[in-house]
């Protein structure tokens, strides 16, 4: 029968081009609405602590993590100051951004609605500066002031704000710490680069916006560097001709790390991916001899993807990124079942039946895998219930298309694997002869000793290890955050009380002591929101303190005594007095809509879980602590004050949910034997395939522990998927049983199987990735034990020839 | 050593022509000259009056010192400017946030180098009267400037056979101005209590050619009757009259 006439295959033509372009448009569809998300906050079990709740609201969306730090390096001091200063006047108002700060300070950046509390908000009116005496001064300096340059600022201020009050605000608010300055500039300390902090409005861990907020800062420097360049230009004739010094920008910070560590992903996915399916390519070429059958193996696979990508969108709405990758690695998984149809095929009987006829087992090893993922569903993390939809759909997809589908686009073969070179020779050699079953016994014994004897740490709770940033990066980015004074992102006092005015209270009560620490060296800056609003109790006091109309009167009109103001210049200033006596106090939320805003927003938190008097939390960055023990002594002395380590208690979080997952793959395992106990029907065959399976496991597991590796909750997961693999090549040779050529055709495929799976995975034990690197070494490892023990199992002896 | 603005070439009496003019008011570096300012504004009664030192040090940088009745020294360059005070903390801003400044120390700049070029693209200048007595007017072109600085007026005319500037004058918006005094005629206005005829000295010249170092005298004379501006250093609270 020449293809040519062969009916059939217009028929497989016509179903292959269906399937393909219902996998094109569902991939379409889901690509179009997918958000891949980088929040590791997703891996992470919900927090049952009042510290462990703020952590979480900390890393994700804290004043740390919206903080870019940017270095401009490659030219004299003060050319890179000059750069400095327009790259801040391009950003300026730039909508990603909600401020940047290169340490040149702005008068105007009092905002308007805040201007009128500025006697309340400022110390100045207590120190005296609207007395007789404090106003005569002001108003000597404001007059020669008029007559200076610097007129051109003034002059708009004075009529209203004579003693410069909004002035003494902004030196307020500028942080404790600063670095060194350079013409008005920060320049660090070796003066060989100019920084800026810049806080994003995108919260740390959304990818977009970060994106949003690089380009911008990206493309404000390539055209500062380009109008230099025209200046320069023209400037040549002047300054002497020459070099172009080319500025380069440094950015760093979680914003910066999560592009990096999503171009990683992209870069890696994308290369491993593609060496991972031409080998997988040409391994089937090479089994099958066939250009056509490949490719067809190829369908199933992309449908388990697209479904289980699809299931995931539906049910989420986002994919985390590291859930994508892991759901990826299945692939390697599910290519098992198209092999085993194709390997079991063979002349004289069609594909349908062959389908058929593996089908019981072939759903017992999927259906076992899927079985045991559903437990994932109620582990209470968020990505790993990702995980576990992504796996079930794409699994039971792979195995319903290839009992289902491919059928119809199989050509009856002519070709029978059985008669194949390689498995003949294997067979002959190794399952034809009795095989004595105490190698697996030691086996047994040497798994069980490194268990139980290697002393490496067992589990990794290191949640930084997750992040795939290489370790200079995340070195320079302690070394600038050492010369910005930023706030450290490990140490936090917290402070608790009832609600926002007790505990902004509380803080001015401690302020004397904060300065005494940052005074002796104990921590270089503390900031805190107390700094930039008063309590409302402080304010009431200032208003009080505020001369009433008639005094400020008298006090004005001997401070202008002899003084050639006009004697209605300054009415503006007597109104302003005078309205903010009568002002409410400035709360938080009078703030909204300016700049302050979001600072006193990070620095003041609500815990709605914990108890009443703590329901309210002022925080304290601290910047460049030099004594921890002492702060640790300082806040142990007051009962509301804690000082707290995010990063123990990350761990205490990782702990706890270590102890969840174990639980989870525990029930998985136990799940795993019931269903393949209900599907193999018999509890003899039951036993007689997860001996393998188990010893296969326990492999791996002692493997890990040899190597020292401390474990991960991607180890686990990917622990089970091995397992699954292990029941997939055991459950197939128990089917196999003495039938020779059917053990011939099950060895062909296990061997493809083993062959791609190791291929694909042993290619994700390269990644820089950690993720990957844990997934790809789990299940790589696996691999080569599973196989020769399901070997194996395949000359013991069979029930059937037991019962004889 | 005061150098009054002359030049080697003479400026003939025919129609002016404003490059010209500005190319002939030229001044080699380093530029010195003494200066007296009367400032108004909306808030003052009685206007400032104060004096002091302008320097062009070096291309793009200029230098205003006030001397009398305080201590002052503010720097311009690089888009920057720099304000000392006795007594006070350094004032640093940038100079694009100062329009008025921009404008002045752009014509500054234009006049003591002789290049109109550069100013030619940003005002519009006029010109009034002949080489004995001229007004150049500038009139910012860009609108947010001229939202602020609504002229610059340039009075000069002949020193001997030399064109010299006399007078500068600043209108802002918000009936602020200025005028300053350059060279000779500052001593001179300090010297001259009556308002018109100070105003005079800018068209009309120097009454009396003032004697080679006669300025410098004049800036320490203390004799000089100025509106009530306290001398430093000052006591806090005790007002000293001058």
């Amino acid at each position: 029968m020449t293809p040519g006439r062969d009916p059939q295959a217009w028929n497989r033509g016509l179903y292959i081009l269906l399937w393909l372009s219902l996998l094109a448009a569902t991939g379409a569809w889901v690509s179009h609405g997918l958000r891949i998300s980088g929040d590791l906050r997703e891996f992470l079990p919900s927090p049952k602590t009042g510290n462990q709740r703020l952590l979480m609201q900390q890393a994700g969306d804290g004043p740390g993590s919206r903080l870019l730090l940017l270095a401009l390096a490659g030219d004299s001091p003060d050319a890179l100051a000059q750069h400095s200063r327009d790259l801040r006047e391009a950003l300026l108002g730039a909508p990603e951004l909600l401020w940047i700060s290169n340490g040149e300070e702005d008068l105007d950046t009092v905002p308007e609605a805040l201007q009128d509390y500025r006697y309340l908000l400022s110390p100045g009116p207590g120190d005296g500066s609207l007395d007789a005496d404090g106003l005569r001064q002001s108003m000597q300096q404001r007059l020669q002031d008029l007559a200076s340059p610097a007129a051109a600022l003034i002059a708009p201020l004075i009529a209203r704000d004579p003693t410069l009050e909004t002035l003494r605000l902004l030196e307020a608010w500028t942080p404790s710490r600063e670095p060194l300055r350079f013409d008005g500039v920060w320049l660090s300390a070796d003066s060989q680069h100019a920084l800026l902090l810049v806080q994003t409005r995108a919260a740390g861990f959304d990818p977009t916006g970060q994106q949003a907020a690089l380009a911008r800062l990206r493309n404000a420097h390539a055209d500062v560097l380009a109008e230099s360049d025209d200046t320069a230009a023209k400037e040549s004739r002047v300054v002497g001709p020459d070099i172009s010094h080319r500025i380069t920008l440094e950015i760093s910070g979680p914003g910066a790390f999560a592009e990096h560590m999503a171009a990683q992903t992209r870069g890696e996915a994308s290369t491993l991916g593609g060496i991972a399916s031409a080998a997988m390519l040409l391994l089937l070429l090479f089994a099958y001899r066939s250009f056509s059958l490949p490719l067809l193996a190829a369908l199933p696979l992309a449908s388990g993807g697209i479904a289980g990508l699809a299931a995931t969108a539906i049910g989420f709405g986002d994919v985390h990124g590291i859930t994508l990758a892991f759901g990826f690695t299945l692939l390697g998984v599910a290519q098992d079942y198209p092999v085993h149809l194709l390997s079991h095929r063979h002349p004289g009987t069609c594909s349908r039946d062959t389908a058929r006829a593996i089908w019981p087992t072939l759903a017992a090893g999927a259906g076992s895998s899927c079985i045991a993922y559903l437990i994932f569903l109620f582990a209470g993390v968020s990505a790993l219930q990702q995980l576990a939809v992504f796996t079930i759909v794409g699994l039971a997809t792979a195995a319903l298309t290839t009992r289902y589908g491919m059928p119809f686009v199989l050509a009856n073969t002519r070709d029978d694997v059985a008669e194949h070179r390689l498995p003949i020779l294997i067979q002959r050699r190794f399952l034809q002869q009795r095989i004595p079953r105490w190698p697996v016994w030691i086996l047994a014994g040497v798994c069980a000793a490194v268990i139980g004897l290697g002393n490496a740490p067992w589990w990794n709770d290191n949640l930084a290890s997750l992040t795939p940033v290489p370790a200079e990066l995340l070195q320079r980015d302690a070394e600038l955050r050492a010369e910005l004074g930023a706030p450290d992102v490990r140490w936090l006092l917290v402070l608790r009380a009832a609600d926002v005015e007790q505990v902004l209270q509380r803080s001015e009560a401690l302020r004397a002591e904060l300065d005494n620490l940052v005074a002796t060296k104990v921590v270089d800056g503390i900031d805190y929101a107390a700094r930039y609003l008063p309590s409302a109790a402080v304010q009431t006091a200032r208003q009080a303190q505020l001369p009433d109309a008639a005094a400020l009167q008298a006090n004005l009109q001997q401070a202008l005594l002899d003084l050639p103001f006009k004697a209605n210049a300054f009415d503006g200033f007597l109104a302003a007095v005078e309205q903010a006596r009568q002002l409410p106090p400035l709360t938080p939320s009078g703030l909204i809509d300016t700049p302050l805003a979001l600072r006193i927003e990070s620095l003041l938190q609500t815990d709605a879980e914990a108890e009443p008097n703590a329901r309210t939390l002022a925080l304290f960055t601290l910047s460049g602590i030099q004594q921890p023990q002492v702060l640790a002594a300082w806040a142990a002395t007051h009962a509301d004050v804690d000082l707290l380590d995010l990063k123990q208690t990350a761990q205490s979080l990782a702990a706890e949910w270590r102890m969840r997952v174990l639980n989870a793959v525990a029930a998985a395992a136990v799940m795993l034997l019931l269903s393949m106990w209900v599907a193999l029907g018999s509890w003899r065959r039951c036993v007689r395939v997860l001996i393998p399976v188990t010893l296969g496991t326990a492999c791996v597991i002692a493997a890990l522990h040899a190597l020292a590796i401390p474990l991960t909750l991607f180890h686990l997961v990917s622990l089970v998927l091995a397992t699954g693999i292990g029941v997939d090549y055991a459950l197939f040779f128990e089917r196999a049983g003495d039938d020779a050529k059917d053990q011939r055709r099950t060895l062909h495929a296990v061997l493809i199987c083993s062959i791609s799976t190791l291929l694909v995975f042993a290619l994700l034990a390269l990644s820089e990735i950690p993720v990957l690197r844990a997934i790809g070494l789990t299940v790589a490892l696996s691999v080569v034990p599973h196989v020769l023990l399901s070997v194996w199992l395949a000359t013991t002896p069979s029930a059937s020839e037991e019962t004889q | 050593m005061l150098s009054p603005l002359l030049l080697s070439t003479t400026v003939s009496a025919a129609a002016l022509d404003s490059a010209a003019l500005i190319a002939s008011l030229a001044q080699p570096l380093p530029a010195k000259t003494t200066y007296f300012e009367q400032r108004e504004s909306p808030l003052l009664a009685a206007p400032l009056q104060f004096s002091g030192v302008l320097e062009r040090p070096q291309v793009g940088t200029l230098v205003k010192s006030v001397v009398q009745p305080y201590v002052e020294r503010t720097v311009i360059a690089d888009g920057r400017v720099s304000s000392e005070r006795e007594g006070q903390p350094q004032r640093q801003f940038s100079l694009k946030r100062a329009p008025e400044l921009v404008a002045l120390t752009a014509s500054f700049e234009a006049i003591l180098s002789g290049d109109s070029n550069a100013l030619r693209q940003q005002y519009r200048i006029d010109t009034l009267g002949d080489a004995e007595a001229w007004t150049l007017t500038l009139t910012p072109l860009e609108p947010r400037l001229a939202k602020r600085v609504l002229a610059i007026r340039l009075y000069g005319g002949l020193l001997g056979s030399q064109a010299s500037l006399r007078c500068i004058d600043l209108d802002l918006a918000g009936a602020e101005n200025s005028r300053m005094w350059i060279g000779e005629l500052a001593a001179t206005a300090m010297a001259t209590s009556d308002a018109s005829a100070r105003a005079a000295l800018c068209t009309a010249g120097p009454a009396k050619q003032a004697p080679v170092g006669a300025p410098e005298a004049a800036n320490r004379s203390t004799g000089v009757k100025m509106a009530r501006l306290p001398a430093l250093p000052l006591q806090p609270g005790v007002p000293t009259a001058c």
